[in-house]
């Protein structure tokens, strides 16, 4: 059974390489993108996913944030550029941390 | 260092020679008798040499330059007191009866404990004086000096510092970028890199003199905004105009940019065209530069180390570099921010 994944980061391109990678990776299965936390929300709320990639420093919505307001969170994996996020995340439970560039 | 010693030297002889011409000259003129007096003189001159540099290198910088005042006082009149007792002593018992030709003459009206004893007071003081002056007045200037160097190597530093702190996070996301345009598509990455090192060259090597032309700060202000515009998911609300002319005017570095990251860390985009405006117009008296961005109606940002301090520092600087000669004005109005920096460079 594949692993179902999403990916939420608000730089385009951070996205479409991630996605490269994940592409490579026959285990792994990406259902959707998205550059805010809003839009990742919405498709939570209809879907059920295994693994979110999560890009911390977002206009609007931090990926902090998303992650203290989901009641039922997949496993995440931050990706960030700093490393302090990536230690903040434990403390929300992330299962993972990749540092850009990754 | 060995000439710096013998010129020491040679300075300190000269005084001494000048104290004794002096002494010479003014206690020798109403009699003529220049000879006997430059005798008594040299007599007591090994005296007048300890306790002057006694003075000037004891008591000075132990009690006066201490701050002891009251220790300094009741040590110096003690000493000098002494002093004086001991050379009058020298003269009177030993120097006079011995150098004096026609000292028979007038040794019963001059008495030991008579008044010609102050004599000494008024020439040893004027010798402690004028040696102390010299040396207070130097030590007052090595002093002023020792604090402008600290003040501008201070100023040296600190300039350094807040010219430094470039953001990370720009620069590992613009990375992260341009690892991703080598596989989509190799000449815009190669292009991408070529700019992010133009501006690692600018802020390592050429930000660092005190001014530098303000071509040099627009290419670098470019070079940020092409690069966040590829960061961008509507690269064209992202605005930057430029006018005037701005060959052969001069800038602090590293001044305009903090306001341009500003807007990119708190300003959205998406929702405004253009979403963030910078404009910088140049005129022969003045540098106006304005940034325009959206907040977000997010209630906090989230904390991110190395920043924060970005407008601080800013503030910080243009008080140091122009300090009378900027105005800058931040308004928020609703969801629009805009910050206006004028800058007179006449």
């Amino acid at each position: 059974m594949n692993v179902r994944c999403i990916i939420v980061d608000d730089e385009p391109l951070a996205i479409e390489k991630l996605a490269e990678y994940i592409s490579r990776i026959p285990a792994l299965e990406l259902q959707a993108s998205f550059n805010n936390a809003i839009q990742a929300m919405e498709f939570l709320r209809d879907h059920s996913t295994d693994l979110m990639f999560l890009d911390i420093q977002m206009d609007t919505f931090t990926g902090i944030q998303l992650l203290e307001i989901m009641r039922n969170p997949p496993k995440v994996v931050i990706t960030t550029a700093y490393d302090s996020f990536a230690l903040k995340g434990y403390e929300l439970d992330v299962s993972d941390y990749l540092l850009k560039p990754i | 260092m060995n000439r710096q010693k013998i010129l020491r030297f040679l300075l300190h002889l000269l005084f001494w020679v000048f104290i004794v011409v002096f002494f010479t000259f003014i206690y020798g003129v109403r009699d003529g008798n220049y000879f006997e007096i430059f005798q008594i003189l040299l007599g007591t001159l090994p005296l007048d040499i300890m306790y002057t540099y006694f003075l000037i290198y004891a008591l000075i910088p132990v009690f006066l330059l201490k701050k002891r005042y009251i220790w300094f006082v009741v040590l110096f009149i003690t000493t000098f007191t002494l002093m004086v007792i001991l050379e009058w002593t020298i003269n009177y018992f030993f120097l006079y009866p011995s150098i004096y030709s026609d000292y028979e003459k007038w040794k019963d009206s001059i008495h030991y404990f008579s008044g010609a004893a102050l004599m000494l007071y008024v020439s040893l003081g004027f010798v402690i004086l004028l040696a102390s002056a010299i040396k207070l007045v130097r030590f007052w200037m090595q002093s002023q000096q020792a604090r402008a160097d600290l003040e501008i190597q201070h100023r040296k530093s600190e300039l350094a510092m807040l010219r430094s702190q470039v953001n990370p996070h720009f620069l590992f996301n613009t990375l992260n970028n341009i690892d991703a345009l080598i596989w989509k598509d190799p000449q815009r990455a190669s292009e991408t890199l070529v700019k992010l090192s133009d501006m690692m060259r600018y802020f390592i090597y050429e930000a660092t003199t005190e001014k530098v032309p303000l071509e040099k700060e627009i290419d670098y202000l470019n070079c940020f905004i092409e690069l966040q515009r590829i960061r961008h998911k509507d690269p064209d609300s992202i605005r930057l105009s430029i006018t005037g002319a701005s060959d052969g005017i001069q800038i602090a570095p590293m001044l305009l940019i903090p306001f341009v990251e500003n807007a990119f860390k708190h300003g959205v985009t998406g929702k405004h065209n253009p979403s963030i405006s910078v404009e910088l117009t140049v005129n022969p008296k003045e540098i106006r530069f304005d940034v325009l961005n959206y907040l977000s109606t997010r209630t906090d940002t989230v904390k991110d180390p190395g920043r924060g301090i970005g407008l601080a520092n800013v503030r910080r600087r243009l008080s140091l570099v122009y300090p009378d000669k900027h105005r800058l004005s931040t308004v928020q109005a609703e969801d629009q921010y805009k910050v206006t920096l004028v800058i007179s460079h006449v």
